[in-house]
Protein backbone atom coordinates (compact mmCIF):
# COMPACT_ATOMS: atom_id res chain seq x y z
CA UNK A 1 0.00 0.00 0.00
CA UNK A 2 1.37 3.37 -1.01
CA UNK A 3 0.32 5.46 1.93
CA UNK A 4 -1.90 4.62 4.83
CA UNK A 5 -1.71 7.97 6.49
CA UNK A 6 -4.61 10.36 6.29
CA UNK A 7 -4.12 13.34 4.03
CA UNK A 8 -3.54 16.64 5.70
CA UNK A 9 -6.68 18.54 6.59
CA UNK A 10 -5.58 21.60 4.68
CA UNK A 11 -3.43 20.40 1.82
CA UNK A 12 -1.12 22.64 -0.11
CA UNK A 13 -2.82 24.22 -3.07
CA UNK A 14 -1.41 25.13 -6.43
CA UNK A 15 -1.49 28.80 -5.50
CA UNK A 16 0.83 28.08 -2.58
CA UNK A 17 3.27 26.53 -5.00
CA UNK A 18 3.09 29.54 -7.31
CA UNK A 19 3.79 31.72 -4.32
CA UNK A 20 6.82 29.54 -3.63
CA UNK A 21 7.90 29.88 -7.22
CA UNK A 22 7.83 33.67 -6.96
CA UNK A 23 10.49 33.41 -4.28
CA UNK A 24 13.04 31.87 -6.62
CA UNK A 25 15.22 34.91 -7.09
CA UNK A 26 18.88 35.43 -7.88
CA UNK A 27 21.09 37.12 -5.35
CA UNK A 28 22.99 40.39 -5.76
CA UNK A 29 26.18 38.70 -6.92
CA UNK A 30 24.27 37.17 -9.79
CA UNK A 31 23.19 40.62 -10.98
CA UNK A 32 26.70 41.99 -10.75
CA UNK A 33 27.93 39.22 -13.02
CA UNK A 34 24.89 39.69 -15.20
CA UNK A 35 25.72 43.37 -15.73
CA UNK A 36 29.30 42.59 -16.69
CA UNK A 37 28.26 39.87 -19.13
CA UNK A 38 25.52 42.02 -20.62
CA UNK A 39 27.96 44.86 -21.11
CA UNK A 40 30.31 42.55 -22.98
CA UNK A 41 27.50 41.18 -25.11
CA UNK A 42 26.26 44.63 -26.04
CA UNK A 43 29.73 45.82 -26.89
CA UNK A 44 30.30 42.68 -28.91
CA UNK A 45 27.05 43.13 -30.79
CA UNK A 46 27.91 46.75 -31.59
CA UNK A 47 31.37 45.81 -32.79
CA UNK A 48 29.95 42.91 -34.79
CA UNK A 49 27.43 45.20 -36.38
CA UNK A 50 30.14 47.68 -37.27
CA UNK A 51 32.31 44.89 -38.68
CA UNK A 52 29.38 43.63 -40.69
CA UNK A 53 28.85 47.09 -42.18
CA UNK A 54 32.56 47.38 -42.92
CA UNK A 55 32.65 43.97 -44.54
CA UNK A 56 29.64 44.84 -46.64
CA UNK A 57 31.25 48.11 -47.71
CA UNK A 58 34.50 46.39 -48.57
CA UNK A 59 32.70 43.63 -50.42
CA UNK A 60 30.79 46.23 -52.39
CA UNK A 61 33.94 48.15 -53.26
CA UNK A 62 36.05 45.13 -54.11
CA UNK A 63 33.61 42.81 -55.82
CA UNK A 64 30.34 44.37 -56.81
CA UNK A 65 31.62 47.73 -58.01
CA UNK A 66 34.24 46.36 -60.45
CA UNK A 67 31.77 43.77 -61.67
CA UNK A 68 29.07 46.32 -62.25
CA UNK A 69 31.52 48.65 -63.97
CA UNK A 70 32.72 45.85 -66.23
CA UNK A 71 29.12 44.86 -66.92
CA UNK A 72 28.21 48.43 -67.78
CA UNK A 73 31.19 48.75 -70.10
CA UNK A 74 30.30 45.48 -71.79
CA UNK A 75 26.71 46.54 -72.19
CA UNK A 76 27.82 49.87 -73.69
CA UNK A 77 30.11 48.03 -76.09
CA UNK A 78 27.34 45.68 -77.14
CA UNK A 79 24.96 48.55 -77.73
CA UNK A 80 27.51 50.51 -79.74
CA UNK A 81 28.47 47.51 -81.91
CA UNK A 82 25.02 46.07 -82.41
CA UNK A 83 24.28 47.93 -85.74
CA UNK A 84 27.39 46.35 -87.30
CA UNK A 85 26.24 42.83 -86.63
CA UNK A 86 23.19 42.86 -88.89
CA UNK A 87 24.62 43.00 -92.43
CA UNK A 88 26.45 40.13 -94.08
CA UNK A 89 29.09 41.45 -96.46
CA UNK A 90 29.86 39.86 -99.79
CA UNK A 91 33.00 40.09 -101.84
CA UNK A 92 31.27 41.45 -104.90
CA UNK A 93 29.50 44.71 -104.29
CA UNK A 94 26.26 44.76 -106.11
CA UNK A 95 24.60 48.08 -106.49
CA UNK A 96 21.91 46.91 -108.76
CA UNK A 97 18.53 46.26 -107.37
CA UNK A 98 17.60 42.75 -108.20
CA UNK A 99 14.15 41.42 -108.18
CA UNK A 100 13.60 37.75 -107.96
CA UNK A 101 10.35 36.01 -107.98
CA UNK A 102 10.69 33.01 -105.81
CA UNK A 103 7.88 30.63 -105.87
CA UNK A 104 8.57 27.09 -104.90
CA UNK A 105 6.25 24.12 -105.04
CA UNK A 106 4.90 23.21 -101.67
CA UNK A 107 6.64 19.87 -101.64
CA UNK A 108 10.08 21.36 -102.25
CA UNK A 109 12.35 21.77 -99.30
CA UNK A 110 14.05 25.13 -99.20
CA UNK A 111 17.31 25.19 -97.35
CA UNK A 112 18.64 28.62 -98.14
CA UNK A 113 17.98 31.60 -100.30
CA UNK A 114 20.86 33.76 -101.43
CA UNK A 115 19.54 37.06 -102.55
CA UNK A 116 22.79 37.93 -104.30
CA UNK A 117 22.46 35.10 -106.74
CA UNK A 118 19.03 36.10 -107.81
CA UNK A 119 18.90 37.08 -111.41
CA UNK A 120 16.04 39.48 -111.25
CA UNK A 121 16.24 43.09 -110.25
CA UNK A 122 14.47 42.51 -106.98
CA UNK A 123 13.92 39.58 -104.69
CA UNK A 124 10.39 38.77 -103.76
CA UNK A 125 9.50 36.02 -101.41
CA UNK A 126 6.02 34.69 -101.69
CA UNK A 127 5.36 33.34 -98.25
CA UNK A 128 2.05 31.81 -99.17
CA UNK A 129 3.71 29.46 -101.56
CA UNK A 130 6.47 28.42 -99.20
CA UNK A 131 6.18 24.97 -97.67
CA UNK A 132 6.73 24.20 -94.02
CA UNK A 133 10.42 24.17 -93.40
CA UNK A 134 12.68 23.79 -90.47
CA UNK A 135 15.12 26.57 -91.22
CA UNK A 136 15.62 29.29 -93.72
CA UNK A 137 18.73 31.34 -94.22
CA UNK A 138 18.28 34.74 -95.70
CA UNK A 139 20.96 37.28 -96.35
CA UNK A 140 20.77 40.75 -97.72
CA UNK A 141 23.85 42.65 -98.74
CA UNK A 142 24.42 45.83 -96.85
CA UNK A 143 25.45 47.47 -100.01
CA UNK A 144 21.89 46.96 -101.17
CA UNK A 145 20.86 49.84 -99.14
CA UNK A 146 18.52 50.79 -101.85
CA UNK A 147 14.86 50.75 -101.63
CA UNK A 148 13.10 47.52 -102.41
CA UNK A 149 9.73 47.72 -103.90
CA UNK A 150 7.59 44.68 -103.49
CA UNK A 151 3.89 44.53 -103.98
CA UNK A 152 3.64 48.25 -103.70
CA UNK A 153 5.43 48.35 -100.36
CA UNK A 154 8.60 50.30 -100.06
CA UNK A 155 11.07 48.81 -97.61
CA UNK A 156 14.72 48.99 -96.81
CA UNK A 157 16.85 45.89 -96.44
CA UNK A 158 16.50 46.04 -92.64
CA UNK A 159 12.77 46.21 -92.62
CA UNK A 160 12.60 43.50 -95.23
CA UNK A 161 14.58 41.18 -92.98
CA UNK A 162 12.42 42.09 -90.03
CA UNK A 163 9.30 41.37 -91.99
CA UNK A 164 10.61 38.02 -93.10
CA UNK A 165 11.56 37.10 -89.56
CA UNK A 166 8.12 38.05 -88.26
CA UNK A 167 6.47 35.95 -90.90
CA UNK A 168 8.63 32.99 -90.08
CA UNK A 169 8.42 33.08 -86.34
CA UNK B 1 41.95 46.57 -26.77
CA UNK B 2 39.65 46.65 -23.78
CA UNK B 3 35.90 46.70 -23.81
CA UNK B 4 35.56 50.39 -23.11
CA UNK B 5 37.77 51.38 -26.00
CA UNK B 6 35.88 49.00 -28.26
CA UNK B 7 32.66 50.60 -27.16
CA UNK B 8 33.95 54.07 -27.93
CA UNK B 9 35.21 52.93 -31.30
CA UNK B 10 31.90 51.33 -32.12
CA UNK B 11 29.67 54.15 -31.04
CA UNK B 12 31.11 57.53 -31.75
CA UNK B 13 27.74 59.22 -31.45
CA UNK B 14 27.07 57.94 -27.96
CA UNK B 15 27.73 59.70 -24.73
CA UNK B 16 31.43 59.77 -23.89
CA UNK B 17 32.51 56.97 -21.63
CA UNK B 18 34.32 57.40 -18.39
CA UNK B 19 36.96 54.71 -18.66
CA UNK B 20 38.24 55.22 -15.15
CA UNK B 21 34.93 54.35 -13.55
CA UNK B 22 34.22 50.64 -13.37
CA UNK B 23 31.37 50.88 -10.96
CA UNK B 24 28.71 51.75 -13.50
CA UNK B 25 26.33 49.59 -15.38
CA UNK B 26 26.19 48.52 -18.96
CA UNK B 27 26.80 51.79 -20.70
CA UNK B 28 28.30 54.36 -18.43
CA UNK B 29 28.31 58.04 -19.06
CA UNK B 30 26.95 61.25 -17.71
CA UNK B 31 23.38 60.57 -16.83
CA UNK B 32 20.82 62.71 -18.63
CA UNK B 33 17.92 61.27 -16.71
CA UNK B 34 17.05 60.09 -13.25
CA UNK B 35 16.10 56.60 -12.16
CA UNK B 36 12.52 57.82 -11.87
CA UNK B 37 12.26 59.01 -15.45
CA UNK B 38 9.33 57.45 -17.28
CA UNK B 39 10.07 54.75 -19.80
CA UNK B 40 9.05 56.92 -22.72
CA UNK B 41 11.59 59.58 -21.80
CA UNK B 42 14.37 57.04 -21.39
CA UNK B 43 13.50 55.47 -24.72
CA UNK B 44 13.68 58.83 -26.45
CA UNK B 45 17.10 59.35 -24.92
CA UNK B 46 18.27 55.96 -26.15
CA UNK B 47 16.90 56.68 -29.61
CA UNK B 48 18.74 60.00 -29.58
CA UNK B 49 21.98 58.12 -29.04
CA UNK B 50 22.36 58.32 -25.27
CA UNK B 51 22.94 54.66 -24.68
CA UNK B 52 23.41 55.10 -20.95
CA UNK B 53 19.67 55.69 -20.67
CA UNK B 54 19.23 52.08 -21.64
CA UNK B 55 21.10 51.12 -18.51
CA UNK B 56 18.28 52.53 -16.43
CA UNK B 57 15.78 50.49 -18.40
CA UNK B 58 17.86 47.35 -17.88
CA UNK B 59 18.02 47.94 -14.14
CA UNK B 60 14.31 48.54 -14.06
CA UNK B 61 13.23 45.41 -15.92
CA UNK B 62 16.02 42.87 -15.67
CA UNK B 63 14.52 40.98 -12.73
CA UNK B 64 11.11 40.69 -14.32
CA UNK B 65 12.52 39.63 -17.66
CA UNK B 66 14.80 37.13 -15.97
CA UNK B 67 11.89 35.77 -13.97
CA UNK B 68 9.80 35.14 -17.09
CA UNK B 69 12.64 33.43 -18.90
CA UNK B 70 13.76 31.47 -15.85
CA UNK B 71 10.28 30.16 -15.14
CA UNK B 72 9.90 29.14 -18.77
CA UNK B 73 13.24 27.34 -18.95
CA UNK B 74 13.72 26.23 -15.31
CA UNK B 75 17.42 26.75 -15.79
CA UNK B 76 19.20 29.73 -14.28
CA UNK B 77 22.22 29.64 -16.63
CA UNK B 78 20.02 29.47 -19.71
CA UNK B 79 17.82 32.19 -18.29
CA UNK B 80 20.88 34.33 -17.69
CA UNK B 81 21.99 34.01 -21.33
CA UNK B 82 18.53 34.46 -22.78
CA UNK B 83 17.82 37.50 -20.62
CA UNK B 84 21.01 39.13 -21.84
CA UNK B 85 20.04 38.34 -25.41
CA UNK B 86 16.65 39.92 -24.78
CA UNK B 87 18.22 43.21 -23.72
CA UNK B 88 20.69 43.17 -26.59
CA UNK B 89 17.81 42.65 -29.01
CA UNK B 90 15.77 45.36 -27.33
CA UNK B 91 18.68 47.79 -27.60
CA UNK B 92 19.32 46.98 -31.23
CA UNK B 93 15.65 47.32 -32.15
CA UNK B 94 14.55 50.13 -29.90
CA UNK B 95 14.05 52.40 -32.92
CA UNK B 96 11.22 50.04 -33.89
CA UNK B 97 9.38 50.67 -30.64
CA UNK B 98 6.67 53.15 -31.60
CA UNK B 99 5.05 53.49 -28.20
CA UNK B 100 1.80 51.83 -29.24
CA UNK B 101 2.04 49.62 -26.17
CA UNK B 102 3.80 49.88 -22.85
CA UNK B 103 7.54 49.38 -23.04
CA UNK B 104 7.43 46.40 -20.69
CA UNK B 105 4.80 44.74 -22.92
CA UNK B 106 7.16 45.15 -25.87
CA UNK B 107 10.08 43.90 -23.79
CA UNK B 108 8.09 40.94 -22.46
CA UNK B 109 7.16 40.04 -26.01
CA UNK B 110 10.83 39.94 -26.97
CA UNK B 111 11.56 37.91 -23.84
CA UNK B 112 8.81 35.38 -24.48
CA UNK B 113 9.70 35.00 -28.16
CA UNK B 114 13.40 34.64 -27.41
CA UNK B 115 12.71 32.10 -24.68
CA UNK B 116 10.38 30.09 -26.91
CA UNK B 117 13.00 30.05 -29.68
CA UNK B 118 15.59 28.91 -27.18
CA UNK B 119 13.35 26.16 -25.81
CA UNK B 120 12.51 24.89 -29.29
CA UNK B 121 16.16 24.94 -30.30
CA UNK B 122 17.20 23.02 -27.19
CA UNK B 123 14.23 20.73 -26.97
CA UNK B 124 16.35 17.68 -26.29
CA UNK B 125 18.65 19.31 -23.80
CA UNK B 126 16.62 19.81 -20.68
CA UNK B 127 17.88 19.90 -17.16
CA UNK B 128 17.03 21.95 -14.15
CA UNK B 129 19.27 24.49 -12.55
CA UNK B 130 17.15 26.17 -9.97
CA UNK B 131 17.49 29.46 -8.19
CA UNK B 132 17.75 29.70 -4.45
CA UNK B 133 14.50 30.21 -2.64
CA UNK B 134 14.21 33.28 -0.50
CA UNK B 135 12.56 31.74 2.53
CA UNK B 136 11.66 34.99 4.18
CA UNK B 137 9.25 35.66 1.31
CA UNK B 138 7.37 32.40 1.79
CA UNK B 139 4.05 32.70 3.52
CA UNK B 140 0.77 30.83 3.80
CA UNK B 141 0.40 27.12 4.10
CA UNK B 142 3.92 26.26 3.05
CA UNK B 143 5.36 28.61 5.66
CA UNK B 144 3.24 26.91 8.30
CA UNK B 145 4.47 23.49 7.29
CA UNK B 146 8.06 24.65 7.15
CA UNK B 147 7.88 26.16 10.59
CA UNK B 148 7.01 22.77 12.03
CA UNK B 149 10.01 21.09 10.44
CA UNK B 150 13.55 20.81 11.58
CA UNK B 151 15.92 23.01 9.66
CA UNK B 152 17.60 20.21 7.70
CA UNK B 153 14.30 18.64 6.68
CA UNK B 154 12.90 22.02 5.78
CA UNK B 155 15.59 22.58 3.18
CA UNK B 156 15.04 19.14 1.67
CA UNK B 157 11.31 19.65 1.55
CA UNK B 158 11.61 23.05 -0.07
CA UNK B 159 14.05 21.78 -2.65
CA UNK B 160 11.83 18.87 -3.48
CA UNK B 161 8.76 21.07 -3.79
CA UNK B 162 10.70 23.40 -6.05
CA UNK B 163 11.84 20.57 -8.28
CA UNK B 164 8.41 19.01 -8.50
CA UNK B 165 6.78 22.27 -9.46
CA UNK B 166 9.40 23.00 -12.11
CA UNK B 167 9.07 19.47 -13.41
CA UNK B 168 5.32 19.89 -13.66
CA UNK B 169 5.71 23.23 -15.43
CA UNK B 170 8.06 21.68 -17.96
CA UNK B 171 5.45 19.05 -18.80
CA UNK B 172 3.13 21.77 -20.06
CA UNK B 173 3.29 22.88 -23.65
CA UNK B 174 5.26 26.06 -24.23
CA UNK B 175 2.19 28.21 -24.82
CA UNK B 176 0.43 26.92 -21.69
CA UNK B 177 3.58 27.27 -19.64
CA UNK B 178 4.08 30.82 -20.84
CA UNK B 179 0.51 31.75 -19.98
CA UNK B 180 0.76 30.29 -16.48
CA UNK B 181 4.10 31.98 -15.85
CA UNK B 182 2.88 35.38 -16.99
CA UNK B 183 -0.37 35.19 -15.04
CA UNK B 184 0.40 33.25 -11.87
CA UNK B 185 4.01 34.21 -11.29
CA UNK B 186 4.45 37.55 -13.03
CA UNK B 187 1.00 38.74 -12.09
CA UNK B 188 0.06 40.17 -15.49
CA UNK B 189 -3.55 40.67 -16.47
CA UNK B 190 -5.34 38.64 -19.12
CA UNK B 191 -5.31 41.67 -21.37
CA UNK B 192 -1.56 42.19 -21.02
CA UNK B 193 -0.88 38.53 -21.66
CA UNK B 194 -3.09 38.68 -24.73
CA UNK B 195 -1.06 41.61 -26.02
CA UNK B 196 2.23 39.85 -25.37
CA UNK B 197 1.18 36.53 -26.85
CA UNK B 198 -0.93 38.17 -29.56
CA UNK B 199 -4.07 36.26 -28.72
CA UNK B 200 -7.48 37.10 -27.29
CA UNK B 201 -8.28 37.32 -23.58
CA UNK B 202 -10.59 34.36 -24.04
CA UNK B 203 -7.72 32.30 -25.34
CA UNK B 204 -5.61 33.35 -22.37
CA UNK B 205 -8.35 32.29 -19.94
CA UNK B 206 -8.82 29.02 -21.74
CA UNK B 207 -5.11 28.24 -21.69
CA UNK B 208 -4.87 29.15 -18.04
CA UNK B 209 -7.75 26.90 -17.10
CA UNK B 210 -6.31 23.99 -19.01
CA UNK B 211 -2.76 24.54 -17.74
CA UNK B 212 -3.80 24.76 -14.10
CA UNK B 213 -5.82 21.58 -14.39
CA UNK B 214 -2.83 19.84 -15.87
CA UNK B 215 -0.53 21.12 -13.15
CA UNK B 216 -3.02 20.04 -10.51
CA UNK B 217 -3.05 16.55 -11.97
CA UNK B 218 0.72 16.36 -12.18
CA UNK B 219 1.17 17.55 -8.61
CA UNK B 220 -1.77 15.86 -6.94
CA UNK B 221 -0.12 12.57 -6.11
CA UNK B 222 3.02 14.21 -4.86
CA UNK B 223 1.21 16.70 -2.68
CA UNK B 224 -0.93 13.99 -1.15
CA UNK B 225 1.83 11.55 -0.36
CA UNK B 226 4.86 13.77 -0.22
CA UNK B 227 3.72 15.99 2.60
CA UNK B 228 2.29 13.07 4.54
CA UNK B 229 5.68 11.47 4.26
CA UNK B 230 7.26 14.51 5.86
CA UNK B 231 4.81 14.67 8.74
CA UNK B 232 6.55 14.30 12.01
Amino acid sequence: MRNNKQPQEDPIRLDDLFQLKRQEKPDQQFWEEFDVQLQQKMLGSMVDRRNLLDRFRQFTLRKILPLSLAGSALAALVVSLSPLWKPVHSDKPNTDVEVAALSQPSNTEIESVDFHEATLSATQVNFDSLPEFSSLELSVDASLNAVYETNGLVASSDSLLTGIAEQLF
Amino acid sequence: MNAQVLYQAATTSFTPVDTTDNSGGILQGQSLQSEDSPDSQLIEHVKAGHANAFNTLVNRYRERVFSVVYNMTSNREDANDVTQDVFVKAFQNIHRFKGNSAFFTWLYRIAVNTAISFIKKNRNRQYFSLENLQEDGISGKIAEILSSRKHSRRDILLRELQEKLNEALQKLSVKHRTTVVLFEIEGLSHKEIGQILKCSEGTVRSRLHYAKNELQNYMEDYLRQGFDGYNE
